[in-house]
């Protein structure tokens, strides 16, 4: 069991159970020294659930999974049932080894030596190659794959997708697909919500240490900030867009005028920007990245 | 795809295997290497020549002359390249990934400190087969066995300095600080300690209990006594705590006094790095 209260023993872990409770978080709290990392936090991570916790930076993302990952000490209860993998933010592998010894390293360190992750041969570089020789990207490439090996039971991923290009992201997900399909619970933090998005069943919102939303990720999704931007010509305001359907707030921006809106309404305000004549080489579309959610009552 | 069938090998030895291979191929190491293997001949070399001159024919005054290398220079190689090792992983999150791995704080403090003490091991080795090869041309075969002695009592404290470089490595909150930190360390152990005494002796009597209790205090000075004594039982060069130790206990109790407190030197350490590394966050 990962010990609560005294910060866990990460040689300690509860079997995975059949009933498939992967993770149980029961007022978890976390301090360094007078700052409060994490304050009376719950929820379970239920098998084959990948869940996104989102929020902005020191609102507590990383320290919960090092807590659930047994390398922090904590108040409350952090259990992990099963077999941990966590790969740490920025997590840097020593300079001096080869990818194969990495993934040698981590395959010999599990219970049962298990087979490193199903991933495609391109994903990963040459195995002769040192660390040190090798890009930011190509790195956490590595550092995932010594993660995800083994089939993991709980899989605690702090900021997976930073330095990976597409197509990299693309295999990484459909990595995490084929661990979800194995029973496997995922956790990935990331400071921009839209990067935890793809493939996650629920989002995790937490904000200075605590956890202010747990929704399913479509209603999370659903409740994102938008913005579109229309560009600025005569007899076009800000105030005219803020008659439009589904609009929260206008405001002009130099060549711009800026109109906030939540992701449900985006596609009513684009079609009803287009029945206004503003064609699409006038438009610009962002997805706002902060992980507060306009649709949350506060 | 890749499917790479894992080695079913010991966890513990495995990651031994790891880190001696990183730190091998670390900078520190080499430097240390090749630094003590160039000193240690030079020495060799000088020593054989003055000790020619003063009329002394035998290895036993350049094995003496030797000691003050051999005990210092992997000495420091094994506090800093120890500390910086495992602060360096720390503050690398990889620390944090093989603990969640189910890795033991202290399997993985043993596994560094058995790495570095490899490192340490390798230096003494070059060193200690250069200086040999050398002497073996001068002197016979046979004056070697004292520096048998030596190089096993240097390899004792070069372990010991490899476990305060993983204790200091548990303490340091980021690589550099861990650097410094050993780097002080060292100074104390080799040159600070001895000046300290001194200084108190100045202001008041230092009573030879007192002096064997700075002995047993100092790894280091634990090594050179009892490399003294490996060497030759009757040296005058023991000093006065030495020279009381010898005189109260007999030569085989002390040096199994000595060598006691070398182990401690050892295992204290890697047991605080351990707790420590149990109880703080990785």
């Amino acid at each position: 069991m990962r010990a609560e209260g005294l910060g866990p023993d990460a040689s300690a872990t509860i079997p995975a159970p059949d009933d498939a409770v992967r993770a149980t978080v029961r007022a978890l709290g976390k301090r360094y020294g007078r700052h409060v990392a994490l304050d009376g936090v719950n929820f379970e991570l239920a098998a084959g659930e990948v869940v996104g916790v989102v929020g902005p930076n020191a609102a507590g993302k990383s320290t919960l999974l090092a807590c659930l990952a047994g390398t922090a000490r904590h108040d409350g209860t952090a259990t992990a049932h099963g077999r941990v993998g966590f790969l740490p933010q920025r997590a840097q592998l020593p300079g001096p080894a080869t990818v194969a010894e990495v993934l040698s390293l981590f395959s010999a360190l599990r219970p049962q030596g298990a087979d490193v992750a199903e991933l495609p041969a391109d994903f990963l570089p040459a195995a002769d190659r040192r660390v040190s020789q090798l890009s930011g990207g190509q790195r956490q490439r590595v550092a995932l794959a010594a993660v995800l090996g083994g089939a993991p039971d709980l899989i605690l991923l702090d900021e997976p997708t930073a330095n990976l290009d597409p197509p990299s992201r693309e295999t990484f997900f459909t990595a995490v697909e084929a661990h979800r399909a194995n029973g496997a619970a995922v956790l990935i933090a990331s400071p921009v919500a839209v990067d935890v998005l793809t493939g996650v069943d629920r989002v995790l919102v937490l904000e200075a240490g605590r956890l202010v939303e747990d929704r399913a990720a479509p209603e999370y999704l659903a409740s994102l900030e938008m913005t579109i931007w229309v560009r600025l010509i005569p007899g076009r305001s800000a105030e005219t867009l803020g008659a439009l359907p589904g609009v929260r707030r206008t405001a002009e921006r130099g060549q711009w005028i800026e109109v906030d809106t939540i992701e449900a309404s985006s596609l009513p305000l684009l079609e009803a920007l287009r029945a206004a004549g503003i064609g699409a080489d006038e438009i610009r579309i962002g997805m706002q990245s902060g992980a507060r959610s306009p649709g949350r009552k506060s | 795809m890749i499917a790479e069938r894992a080695r079913r090998s010991d966890p513990l030895l495995a990651l031994t295997v790891f880190e001696a291979r990183v730190i091998l191929r670390g900078r520190g190491a080499l430097v240390g290497m090749i630094g003590y293997a160039a000193a240690s001949v030079i020495v060799t070399l000088l020593g054989l020549t003055s000790f020619r001159q003063l009329g002394f024919g035998s290895v036993g005054p350049a094995a003496v002359a030797l000691l003050n290398l051999a005990l210092l220079l992997p000495t420091a190689q094994g506090m800093v390249v120890g500390a910086m090792t495992l602060a360096g992983e720390r503050e690398g999150a990889f620390l944090t990934m093989l603990r969640a791995q189910g890795v033991a704080p202290l399997g993985l403090v043993t596994a560094t400190w058995l790495s570095v003490t490899l490192s340490a091991v390798l230096s003494l080795m070059l060193g200690f087969g250069l200086s040999s090869a050398i002497l073996a041309s001068a002197v016979p075969l046979s004056d070697l066995i004292g520096f048998a002695g030596l190089f096993a009592v240097a390899l004792g404290v070069a372990a010991a300095a490899a476990a305060l470089g993983t204790l200091i490595g548990t303490l340091a909150e980021t690589r550099l600080q861990a650097g410094l930190a050993a780097v002080a360390a060292w100074f104390a152990v080799a040159i600070g300690l001895d000046l300290l005494l001194l200084g108190m002796g100045a202001f008041a009597r230092v009573g030879e209990v007192a002096l064997v209790g700075a002995v047993l205090a100092n790894p280091l000075e634990t090594g050179r006594v009892l490399a003294l004594l490996a060497i030759d039982g009757g040296a005058a060069s023991l000093g006065p705590a030495g020279g009381f130790v010898v005189t109260q206990f007999g030569l085989a109790p002390t040096m199994a006094l000595l060598a006691t407190a070398l182990v401690a030197w050892i295992a204290v350490p890697l047991l605080l790095a351990g707790r420590l590394l149990a109880t703080r966050d990785t």
